[in-house]
């Protein structure tokens, strides 16, 4: 007969785990469980905030040698897009005027939800380097998988994948396997899914190869089959991959936002 | 009994600030630096300084707020955390023969392998066996490295300031009187 000793530190991490295990599937450890997060919540937040400081000044420390270049770059990008600023800003004063004459309600009026990143959650998947980010609202702030998340600026950087009670996990634009449906800017209007790659770029692939796409084209959400609206900025083309030999095309886009420095978001709640 | 439970509360403080560091600090901090496992450090040093029963105890305090925090299954902590452990006490009670810095750095190593072998193969059934498991990717050996080389510091400092603290580790050397 088999003998099993009283405290046999395997048999009770076994029946300790199997009950845990248990009573949270059944719900029942949900109580303590929201404390806990509420307890830590300001605290992670905060943690958080710290730690995003750290890894800013780290990449600003090493990216100084680029700066130079960056700004006289950027500085004529400036004096462009403040003559196309005006342009725009005359166009949708017009617009707004048609709209409310026709009782349209503004297509980009939807609620959203702000909230604080708490962590970055690393996927042991088999796709390299992929972290998703830990929001503090969940679904009882009315968070369902599959909204759309932008940063300060506007700018759509991810989506909800997993909601909890009161923390929900965001997938970014740039990691592998989170998929938007987008739209370029271009004169045909080009369709496609775009697919995060290596935590670093957006992919769009399979574009027709007699689709014209330019270098600098905004691409944005389409709204087409989903939680997400419509004109939603991604990123912009950085790079065409075209092949004369090839069906399809493919491009690369950069996201416009450093997602790497977020610590508020807001969910768009269509 | 007020020591005792006074004990117990103060390892479940530290549990708890340790895991929220992990889980917001650490993982937000840039590079090679939010490699960095306070969990697997202080399992290991708990299992090396206070023994089975009191790791244990880590394993349940800490894997349930990781659990409780984290967007991984429910239990995925407490398996990862438990995998090193059993493949740290192994090799303490059967391969090693003293607690010295090189057996501490030896545990270190093998809890963190194991460790990350034990994530990467959940997550792979955790994904219904979708793809390949995450060992195959250069990411997941270079973190071990990163991993490595964090809980190998950590061990030398856990190890130092413990000596220095406690006269039981000290090493010590037999004198032969009278000289040769």
């Amino acid at each position: 007969m088999i003998r099993i000793k009283k405290n046999n530190p395997l048999l009770i991490f076994t029946v300790v785990l199997g009950l845990l295990v248990f009573l949270h599937g059944l719900g029942i450890i949900r109580p303590l469980e929201n404390a806990l997060l509420f307890l830590v919540k300001p605290v992670s937040s905060k943690l958080y905030v710290w730690g995003t400081g750290i890894s800013s000044s780290y990449s600003e420390n090493r990216e100084k040698t680029d700066l130079l270049s960056e700004i006289n770059r950027l500085q004529q990008s400036v004096s462009a897009l403040t003559i196309q600023d005006s342009h725009w800003r005359e166009v949708e004063g017009e617009n707004e005027k048609l709209r409310s004459q026709l009782n349209f309600v503004a297509a980009n009026k939807f609620r959203v939800v702000l909230a604080n990143i708490i962590a970055k959650e690393e996927v042991f998947s088999a796709t390299e380097d992929s972290r998703d980010l830990v929001i503090d609202r969940g679904q009882k702030d009315g968070l369902r998988p599959d909204y759309g998340v932008l940063s300060p600026d506007g700018a759509i950087i991810g989506k909800i994948v997993e909601v909890g009670d009161t923390s929900s996990r965001i997938c970014l634009v740039t990691s592998p396997g989170c998929q938007l449906a987008a739209s370029l800017q271009n004169e045909d209007k080009t369709k496609g899914i775009t697919d995060g790659n290596l935590g670093l770029t957006i992919n769009m692939n399979y574009i027709p190869q007699l689709e014209k796409i330019t270098l600098g084209d905004m691409v944005i959400t389409s709204g087409l089959g989903g939680n997400i609206p419509r004109g939603l900025v991604i990123g912009k083309v950085s790079e065409v991959k075209s092949e004369s030999n090839e069906v399809w095309q493919a491009a690369i886009i950069e996201p416009l936002v450093n997602l790497n420095d977020l610590t508020v978001v807001s969910v768009v709640i269509p | 009994m007020f020591k005792k439970v006074g004990q117990i509360l103060i390892f479940a403080a530290i549990c708890l600030v340790a895991s929220n560091l992990q889980f917001a600090f650490v993982s937000s901090l840039p590079g090679a630096f939010n490699q960095i496992n306070l969990g697997l450090m202080l399992l290991v040093f708990i299992l090396f300084f206070f023994g089975a029963k009191a790791a244990l105890f880590f394993i349940f305090s800490f894997g349930f707020l990781m659990d409780t925090f984290s967007f991984q299954f429910f239990g995925f902590y407490f398996i990862c955390l438990a995998a090193a452990a059993v493949a740290s006490y192994l090799i303490l009670e059967n391969w090693l023969t003293n607690k010295s810095l090189y057996s501490f750095w030896v545990l270190f190593l093998a809890a963190t392998l194991v460790y990350n072998l034990v994530a990467v193969i959940l997550a792979f059934f955790a994904v219904n066996f979708q793809g390949l498991p995450g060992f195959f990717t250069f990411s997941f050996w270079r973190n071990v490295f990163y991993q490595s080389a964090w809980n190998i510091l950590a061990a030398a400092l856990f190890f130092n300031i413990s000596v220095a603290l406690a006269k039981r580790f000290q090493p010590f050397f037999l004198e032969k009187k009278g000289g040769l």
